[in-house]
């Protein structure tokens, strides 16, 4: 059986694929920037010893391609490989919230400990990756509808900032 | 009342008159108040006693032979306190409240009291507050406060989670959400100046000069951050694993002196750190337990659980035996002295119960704090590895385990 290439308007194809590419490159920048405290955080995730290094500089470079290959011809690849990232990050949460563990999330900015919201937000972020990868409705992107990623890039950005600061503020009993 | 009707009863006549007595006393203040005065009373002619005014002390002449003890108060925990004693005489000084699981640490002079503390808007309930408190120590009185976010930890009292940088400026506050992280307090600006992520490491052990500081982490390493002249982190480094936590984790309750730093493991393994540099190194480990000792199964055990004197020549340590996971808080069955210089151990004293030992900074006594009685107990310390018995105080706190020196 031959699956059908799901195909959707540029809107819904070009905006979650600026909300992922955004994330990423964000992302990928942020930890090369700071690397010493991303060798800190792989620690804290319990990465193997003889993986921190070469992940401290692999996973923010894959973070950084894969978000420009979604801006890019090769947007299904981008998509691909942020769907495998995202995945890898979620069942990595899960892995340690499960054992109770409750680290920093590394998230970016201010600590967040590990939560179930979070790997569900990795979950939710995979999804993305489906309408991002599908193929174009031949239709003119117009202006406006460059204006609409635009603003639904920011929207999301506000959207996402929101909700770790929700997260950060939640108070309620943790069993471990 | 036992020893009321004992005594009622193997004395009878002693009863019976104290009761003749006492009925004949009220007979007497009933007739007073029933009878009217026959004659006008007297005019009073004493002088009235002067209003008595309650006053506060300073400890500007009291001894400097002096330790602070944390309470945590965990029976009534919004408050806590620091008490202040005359370490020579077990006298009691003074105290600091430190509110909701306080953690304290000195200045370099001993002349201020940092305290990291949270409030609540109804008591044990309500809106959080996280000061940072500043106390001078001559009157025990705050001196300013500078406003947390509300993430410090709220743990029992353990030196690493208040420290002040090497330079005096900065402030480390442990937060954890249980996330960790430092707040970094600005003593010359009172403000919060940056809040540093710590992913995985735990305390703060600071260098013995300039706005250094390391970490113990939970994968076995220390992190190392320096920071900048305005507290921002201006490099970070971790060390080479140097323990395994499941294995054999390391207190976190570090001596210091200068830049060296020792650490003892739960099992007994002594590991002397230079934390001076921008990256953790190892100078020397040993082992505390020989495998006599180890078949008996000793261990180190308690809060505070082992001190080095100012010279960095002896460290005694509070042992227990029969130790086993979860036993790594047992108050010392025995104190046991080495000699760091040549790995020896040279003494075995009784231990008192001891959970939180410290030596004074003159390296003249070792100052205990016995996690069964809340008792003080301090000896002199002659540098031989002989403890003479010099002062105790029966009940230091209700729940005290940290203990710092003045002098």
């Amino acid at each position: 059986m031959n699956a059908t290439p799901l195909t959707l308007d540029p809107l819904a194809v070009w905006i979650p694929a600026a909300w992922l590419a955004t994330l990423l490159l964000h992302a990928g920048l942020v930890k090369l920037l700071d690397r010493s405290l991303f060798v800190q955080h792989l620690g804290a995730y319990r990465v193997p010893d003889a993986l921190i290094t070469p992940l401290s500089g692999a996973l923010p470079v894959a973070e950084i391609g894969f978000g420009l290959l979604l801006l890019s011809p090769w947007r299904e690849v981008g998509a691909a490989g942020a769907s495998a990232l995202l995945l890898l990050y979620a069942s990595t949460m899960a892995w340690h919230r499960k054992a109770g563990r409750r680290l920093d999330c590394g998230c970016g900015g201010e600590p967040l400990p590990l939560s179930w919201a979070l790997v569900l937000r990795n979950l939710v972020l995979t999804l993305l990756c489906l309408p991002a990868s599908a193929s174009l409705v031949p239709r003119e992107m117009h202006l406006a509808d460059y204006g609409v990623t635009l603003g639904a890039v920011l929207l999301g950005s506000l959207l996402w900032a929101a909700f770790h600061q929700v997260l950060r503020q939640t108070r309620r009993p943790h069993p471990v | 009342m036992n020893t009321f009707f004992r005594s009622v009863g193997t004395r009878p006549h002693a009863g019976a008159q104290t009761l003749s007595r006492l009925a004949a006393g009220l007979l007497l203040a009933a007739s007073a108040h029933a009878a009217p005065p026959s004659t006008p009373p007297p005019k009073t002619t004493a002088q009235e006693l002067p209003a008595e005014t309650l006053t506060v002390t300073s400890l500007a002449q009291a001894p400097t032979t002096r330790v602070y003890v944390a309470d945590v108060a965990i029976s009534h925990i919004v408050d806590g306190r620091i008490r202040v004693f005359d370490a020579t005489q077990g006298r009691f000084l003074g105290m600091v409240s430190t509110g909701f699981a306080g953690n304290f640490t000195l200045s370099a002079k001993a002349d201020e009291l940092y305290v990291a503390t949270t409030y609540y808007s109804r008591g044990t309930r309500g809106e959080r507050t996280d000061l940072l408190e500043v106390h001078d120590t001559v009157n025990l009185a705050p001196q300013y406060e500078v406003l947390l976010p509300p993430r410090r930890a709220q743990a029992l009292n353990y030196r690493g989670l208040v420290r002040v940088t090497g330079s005096g400026r900065f402030v480390l506050v442990q937060n954890a959400t249980p996330a960790t992280s430092i707040t970094v307090v600005d003593l010359t600006a009172r403000q919060v100046v940056n809040e540093i992520q710590t992913p995985g490491c735990w305390g703060t052990l600071p260098a013995a000069s300039g706005h250094r500081f390391s970490m113990l982490c939970g994968d076995g390493k220390v992190a190392t951050i320096t920071l900048n002249e305005q507290g921002q982190v201006a490099d970070r480094q971790v060390s080479a694993k140097l323990f395994d936590a499941d294995t054999d984790a390391w207190f976190h309750h570090a001596e210091q002196v200068g830049d060296r730093y020792w650490f003892v493991s739960f099992l007994g393994q002594l590991t002397e750190l230079d934390l001076g540099g921008s990256v953790a190194r190892v100078v020397r480990q040993q082992s505390l337990v020989t495998a006599a000792d180890r078949k008996g199964g000793w261990r180190p055990g308690g809060y505070q659980n082992f001190a080095v004197d100012p010279s960095a020549h002896w460290l005694v340590a509070g042992m227990h035996p029969k130790g086993a996971e979860g036993s790594h808080k047992s108050p010392a069955a025995q104190l046991w002295v080495f000699n760091l210089q040549t790995g020896q151990r040279v003494a075995r004293h009784p231990g008192k119960g001891t959970a939180s030992l410290t030596f004074s900074h003159n390296g003249e006594r070792l100052q205990a704090l016995d996690g069964m009685t809340g008792a003080m107990n301090v000896w002199r310390w002659p540098g031989n590895g002989k403890l003479t018995h010099l002062s105790s105080v029966a009940k230091a706190g209700e729940a005290a385990l940290h203990i710092e020196s003045h002098d």
